[in-house]
């Protein structure tokens, strides 16, 4: 009897501590000021993404006749001004910021799923399975990704977002994979790993309680890491033409566009391009700030 | 700049003298006092023993000394070297005094060499900055120095790179370079703790030669009393920033006053052999290894070639139920490979293992996992062999998962606490993660992962050459328990002979991955016939102060020679004081010596009885 009330106390003081390094994690990125400003600037760019469009009287492709190439405040309800079409640009960067956080995260999701999953099991099995995947995807990586690019998009319909998902994911998992291949070989010479096996841990096993869970911190990071990449590659595909086509906007088309028409329509490029940055500058101090916070040497 | 005032002609001389010294660090959790109140001094020609364990601020006090403190620490009082305030030196003298008077060798000597120049490029460096000599003076000095410090073929070594030096070599060029300059005092931080046992006791018996040779004052830091044992004059053991204790050494390790210094001598102490039965011959075999071998694919070279190296030879050994059997040797002999290969984590070359009757290789795999419940192991590192995302109740109820699905979640639980208990901690300990525990609270955990499951042998790597002095012997006296009480087999791999003494009936003793000698621990302790045995006993420290000098004394020089690359014959043959042609031509028969001994040496016959 007291060994159970004393078990039912362990596991409730187990259930306190549950995540003790993520916990820790958490308290030291609160505790910085930077971190938080750029928590808050993110959110309120996701809010603003999801609901600013609703805010707005105008549809990203309804065109104000009466109003073409206005600047910010030069008409009232075109809070940004409007462009060549008479587009509000409000509501067009908005959109354009929900397509380039939508693309990129699902891409960065999909990237993370195939490369880890490729990447722990590569590295765990080792041998020749290990060099036979790492080779293939050293073969995929010498293919120039334009490449690939152009030619699913000649094979898909036109702006298809399949095509940025296919493109971009087909570009993420290959480094995803590579990184964790890494870490997982060097976690599996780690003397726990070892005493796992010695505890009969059949290898499946080993690879989901041991492996995966220490691979958490690594992933994290790099994902934060390349939501920004792939902001910035699908930029750069729709700015070539090859990703987001009129009249749907992404931050990309929009500053590719804003980019044309810089001297005579600045505030075309400046709305977009502003909050690109923005987005880009929280999203890589988050990243850095949790690569520090949830390394065990810095606590 | 060589105007330091050094007067040399008294020769007991005050050298560094501190007084109401203390080190304290500013860290945002306030002020951390590291050390205070610390009187002593040291005087030319003599050596002083700083004693104590992790943490209790030794390297501390002669790092705020010489300047060397983080940024965030700050030395306070009066530490005077040679009538000079250090504390109140600019950072310029104390560069220019550093070195050249005062030398310093630290417990890493791969850390301290820079690694990208060669070892003559590191030494003439000091000579030419220190001494202002011409680069051939100082190639001269470095071949000189190289010499003294016996390292041999010294005129080669000068234009190797630290890393194409062995451990024990390593050491000694780190020697070398700090006593480059000339110092008059050399400050050694745990200068032999990285080294094993035989090469400890080459590196103490030069510091020796070298202190008389030179009159050289030594501050030897270390946690190791056998160490201080043999070169000291006067010891002070420090504990949490305190001087506890300060005499001469005779007096510290003889007599000593406080109750700290009487556990870290009682703990030091070469523990009295085992007590109990002698081994049955007759009794049958739970663990039967049969020539077994192991060997790696290793790559080197510009051509990155394919070599094999041979890990484990022909090992042979069997080991009856309820004994135990210590594995001993050098780093690099084959003792963890051996465990490991018995245990089925590292695949065999060829040979068998046999377990109450079985081959375990011919078990399939998953027949091989059920058996793992009765084959445990015990790792060397603690922190490392627990997974760090895991809590300790986790990790110890992990192989409850496996073994015994039976359980249920309560039950399990209840498996644990009682495992914990059974390692003494408290069930609190149960939510902690490892970096939350201490190095002998996760040597605990450790042991309890592997005793849930009540097994029946129990390999131990090197279970204690992570902890603390006073922590060894709690878990010492924690692994006697155990195997007393649960009838386990162990096999236990150590290189701490004393305590392979106190813990286990048998010993085999391996060198490059071949069986050298093996017997019933107080046969082979109390006359040991292989002269690789022998080297191995005489290399322990003694920590007693009248004998341990003259053991020092009779150490002999030699390092283990590449496995990549073993000597034909018998392969201790390169360090062996009576090696002879008939050893380099042909491998020793394994043979038995005696009622209790088993050996391979072609000349053990015609050696003289040992006095160990």
């Amino acid at each position: 009897m007291a060994g159970s009330t004393r078990a039912c106390a362990v596991i409730k003081a187990g259930a306190r501590s549950a995540g003790g390094l993520w916990q820790r994690a958490a308290v030291r990125l609160r505790s910085r000021r930077s971190v938080r400003f750029s928590a808050g600037a993110l959110v309120v760019l996701v809010a603003l993404a999801v609901l600013g469009p609703f805010a707005s009287r105008w549809h990203f492709d309804a065109i104000d006749w009466q109003h073409l190439a206005q600047a910010p405040g030069a008409v009232a309800g075109h809070w940004f001004g409007t462009d060549r079409l008479g587009r509000d640009l409000f509501v067009r960067t908005l959109t354009g910021l929900r397509l380039s956080l939508l693309v990129s995260v699902l891409a960065t999701l999909t990237s993370l799923v195939i490369g880890v999953t490729y990447g722990a099991i590569a590295g765990f099995t080792g041998g020749r399975t290990d060099e036979l995947m790492m080779r293939s995807v050293d073969v995929l990586y010498a293919l120039p990704y334009l490449f690939i690019v152009i030619i699913l998009t000649s094979l898909l319909p036109r702006g298809s977002l399949t095509v940025l998902f296919v493109a971009l994911g087909a570009v993420g998992w290959l480094t995803t994979a590579r990184i964790v291949r890494g870490q997982t070989l060097a976690l599996k010479r780690r003397d726990f790993i070892e005493a796992a096996r010695a505890l009969g841990v059949a290898p499946p096993a080993i690879l989901m309680r041991h492996v995966l869970p220490n691979l958490i911190g690594t992933v994290i990071v790099y994902a934060t890491l390349t939501v920004p990449q792939m902001i910035l590659f699908e930029s750069f595909l729709s700015f070539l033409g090859l990703g987001v086509q009129e009249p749907r906007a992404s931050l990309g088309n929009l500053i590719a566009v804003g980019a044309q028409e810089m001297s005579s329509a600045p505030w075309m490029l400046i709305a977009p391009a502003a909050v690109l940055v923005l987005l880009l500058l929280c999203l890589n101090f988050l990243g850095d700030n949790l690569s520090d916070a949830l390394d065990p040497r810095e606590h | 700049m060589r105007s330091t005032p050094v007067s040399t002609e008294a020769a007991n001389e005050v050298l560094l003298e501190l007084r109401g010294f203390g080190v304290e660090f500013i860290t945002s959790a306030g002020l951390i006092c590291a050390a205070r109140d610390i009187d002593l001094t040291v005087r030319r020609g003599q050596c002083l023993g700083v004693v104590g364990e992790s943490g209790a601020g030794k390297s501390q006090v002669f790092l705020g000394a010489l300047g060397l403190l983080e940024a965030n620490g700050r030395a306070r009082g009066q530490a005077r070297f040679a009538g000079q305030e250090l504390l109140r030196l600019g950072s310029r003298e104390l560069d220019a005094l550093r070195g050249r008077h005062i030398g310093l060798i630290f417990q890493d000597p791969m850390t301290s060499l820079t690694p990208h120049l060669t070892i003559g490029a590191q030494l003439t460096e000091v000579r030419r900055r220190h001494l202002q000599e011409s680069a051939p003076a100082a190639r001269a000095a470095a071949l000189a120095l190289l010499e003294q410090v016996q390292v041999s073929d010294a005129a080669r070594r000068l234009s190797q790179y630290p890393y194409e030096l062995s451990g024990g070599l390593r050491q000694r060029a780190m020697v070398a370079l700090a006593l480059a300059a000339e110092p008059e005092l050399l400050i050694a931080d745990e200068p032999t703790t990285a080294l094993d046992v035989t090469i400890q006791a080459q590196i103490l018996a030069l510091l020796a030669t070298l202190k008389r040779a030179r009159a050289l004052a030594l501050i030897l830091i270390t946690h190791d009393l056998g160490a201080v044992a043999g070169l000291a004059e006067r010891i002070c053991v420090l504990k949490a920033g305190r001087l506890v204790e300060e005499g001469t050494a005779e007096a510290v390790l003889l007599r000593p006053r406080e109750p700290y210094t009487r556990a870290l001598v009682a703990a030091a102490a070469a523990p009295a052999a085992r007590s109990g039965a002698a081994p049955a011959a007759a009794a049958p075999a739970a663990l039967a290894v049969q020539d077994l071998s192991v060997a790696f694919p290793v790559r080197g070279g510009l051509l990155r070639r394919r070599r094999r190296l041979q890990a484990l030879s022909d090992v042979s050994f069997e080991l009856p139920r309820g004994q135990s059997l210590a594995l001993v040797g050098e780093s690099g002999c084959g003792k963890s490979t051996l465990a490991r290969a018995a245990l089925q984590l590292l695949p065999p070359e060829s040979g068998r293992v046999l377990w109450l009757g079985t081959s375990l290789a011919d078990l399939s795999e998953g027949e091989l996992r059920a058996l793992r419940s009765d084959l445990q192991i015990i790792f060397q590192d603690p922190l490392a062999s627990l997974d760090p995302r895991r809590t300790a109740g986790e990790s110890i109820a992990e192989g409850l998962k496996v073994h015994a699905r039976e359980l249920d979640r309560g039950a399990r639980e209840l498996a644990v606490l009682e495992a914990l208990e059974q390692v003494g901690l408290a069930p609190e300990l149960a939510a902690r993660y490892p970096h939350e525990l201490s190095g002998g609270q996760c040597q605990r955990v450790g042991i309890a992962r592997a005793m849930v499951l009540k097994p029946k042998l129990l390999v131990c790597d090197e279970p204690l050459s992570a902890l603390d002095l006073s922590t060894q012997a709690e878990i010492v006296a924690l692994l006697e328990r155990l195997a007393a009480h649960d009838h386990l087999t162990l096999l236990f791999i150590s290189h701490n002979l004393g305590l392979v003494r106190r813990l286990c009936q048998n010993v085999l003793v391996l060198y490059l991955g071949r069986m050298m000698e093996a017997g019933a621990a107080e046969a082979l302790f109390a006359a040991p016939r292989h002269p690789y045995t022998r080297e191995l006993l005489a290399a322990i420290p003694s920590t007693d102060p009248r004998l341990q000098p003259g053991r020092l004394l009779g150490v002999r020089a030699g390092e283990p020679a590449s496995a990549l690359d073993p000597p034909s014959g018998c392969v201790y043959r390169t360090r062996c004081p009576h090696a002879i042609a008939l050893c380099a031509a042909q491998r020793p028969p394994w043979e038995p010596a005696g009622q209790a001994q088993e050996l391979a040496c072609h000349r053990w016959r015609e050696l003289p009885p040992s006095a160990p």
